[in-house]
């Protein structure tokens, strides 16, 4: 199989990923639970990934790097514990449902009202839209680094400039750009920052985090057991305890640090480099062909290594299909989670096939996929 | 050439009913469910089968009660890949 779906997942992970966490797996105790060197064990994982993950995302308070499964329990965690009655957010119509459904229930329960930053037909957005949408109670901007169906990178930093002047929050998902797209919390003015593991960070699935940057109050999305303070009767209210109830995926960190670990060896810019340059052969070559639409601002490549595009009016399961079945080629066709910026692609019925490159693609691996494109566009006509 | 999708809410579902399938004799296969058959479902796995089959598929369903979405016929949108092992 030719893997091109690493904005789903990186599925091939680096050696010493597997091996930390064979490794974890005969090693490590219940952190927080017991003295033991087995518990031991796992607490200095744990404080030494924190640790990793302070730096790597410049996140002053290593304390305030908050383990989660994934992005969505991040985001989860972020708008329900920091989102109150009545307040006002601000997002954009790039943004996947991790983002979107937990901001709907919120305008269900407690009547958050949002204000969505619209795209257009290339996914590009007005920064100025950002200041224009701000009311009077006005608690958060929430936006995605990137788009995870064009590759769109939004300016984070000229964003956070945006939320920073006027006192706002800025939560800002992460899970196309972590590991990919350097980021500095402090710099950027981001409050919270949701990544996930085992997408560009390539760690294992059910690993991930929130971090907070400054006193910021952020209520538990869930209660419970955390090793300490038992007899009390409420989740204690220390970071990261409060939002870490039940026994952490320590075996899933054991991977995420060796993957960190990875990722400042070979440098976040090499891989990076190398990526953009798979996407930009292949965007090169199916642009040209008869019949195929791509979707996305390539006027920069300043951008992840995401290419999504169409084959005539094929419908993009059929083509993905194909190219799995045909070629041995995985890609994702659909909606990708994102159904506003398919709205305002005008991909809505359609869908997209997207094909999105990581650090173990190689030449060969586009020279292929290159092949199976024309190839489909030849058999659709 | 008209093929069957048989379309779900959720995985589960799809991955329960390719078993039985498969333990029944009748071919099919999991493809990307069509974005023109999903309707409001979007998104997802389907059971893909041929004209031939589909028969015995509705049977198998009808049989263990099978939960399943719905049953769309689709015309093939790609020419056959003739060549690929010649």
């Amino acid at each position: 199989m030719i893997y091109l779906d690493n904005a789903a997942t990186t599925m091939i992970k680096p050696p010493c990923v597997a091996e930390a966490v064979t490794a974890a797996l005969t090693s490590l105790g219940n952190a927080s639970r017991g003295a033991h060197e087995g518990a031991l064990n796992t607490n200095r994982l744990l404080y030494r990934t924190r640790g990793k993950l302070a730096d790597f995302f410049g996140c002053p308070k290593s304390e305030q790097v908050i383990f989660t499964n994934n992005s969505t329990e991040a985001l989860n965690i972020a708008l329900t514990g920091t989102l109150r009655p009545g307040d006002h957010v601000i997002t954009t119509v790039l943004e996947h449902n991790s983002v979107l459904r937990p901001l709907y229930r919120l305008q269900r329960e407690r009547g958050v009202g949002l204000s969505f930053v619209p795209a257009d037909r290339r996914g590009l957005i007005d920064y100025a839209d950002f200041e224009r949408l701000i009311q009077p109670n006005t608690r958060a901007v929430v936006c995605t680094h990137a788009s995870n169906l064009t590759g769109n990178l939004l300016d984070i930093k000229r964003i956070g400039e945006i939320a920073a002047k006027h006192g706002l929050l800025f939560i800002v998902d992460a899970s196309q750009t972590a590991g990919a797209v350097p980021i500095d919390m402090v710099d950027m003015n981001i409050t919270l920052l949701c990544f996930t593991g085992h997408k560009s960070m390539m760690g294992p699935q059910g690993t991930g985090g929130l971090l907070i940057n400054g006193d910021v109050e952020v209520e538990p999305f869930k209660v419970g057991g955390t090793g300490v303070q038992s007899f009390l009767t409420t989740q204690p209210r220390e970071y990261p305890t409060r939002l870490e109830a039940g026994t952490l995926n320590g075996h899933g960190i054991a991977g995420l640090s060796a993957a960190v670990d990875f990722i400042r060896q070979t440098g976040i810019d090499a891989i990076h480099a190398h990526e953009i340059a798979l996407a930009r052969r292949f965007h090169g070559v199916v642009s040209a062909i008869p019949g195929v639409v791509t979707y996305g601002d390539f006027a920069t490549w300043d951008r992840c290594p995401i290419v999504a595009l169409n084959v005539g009016g094929a419908d993009s399961a059929l083509v993905c299909d194909a190219l799995s079945c045909d070629y041995g080629i995985a890609t994702r066709a659909g909606a990708h989670c994102a159904p506003l910026m398919h709205r305002a692609l005008g991909t809505e019925k359609q869908g997209a096939v997207r094909f999105s490159f990581g650090y173990f693609n190689t030449d060969d691996d586009v020279e292929a996929a290159v092949q199976a494109v024309k190839e489909i566009a030849e058999r659709i006509g | 050439m008209v093929r069957y999708y048989i379309l779900f809410e959720n995985y589960e579902q799809g991955l329960a009913l390719h078993d039985l399938l498969d333990n029944a004799g009748v071919m099919n296969r999991i493809a990307p469910a069509p974005a023109a058959a999903r309707g409001k479902l979007c998104c997802g796995m389907s059971l893909l089968v041929e004209a031939d089959a589909i028969d015995a598929a509705r049977d198998v369903i009808a049989r263990e009660s099978a939960a399943h979405y719905g049953i769309v016929p689709m015309e093939d949108q790609l020419r056959p890949k003739r060549d690929r092992y010649c």
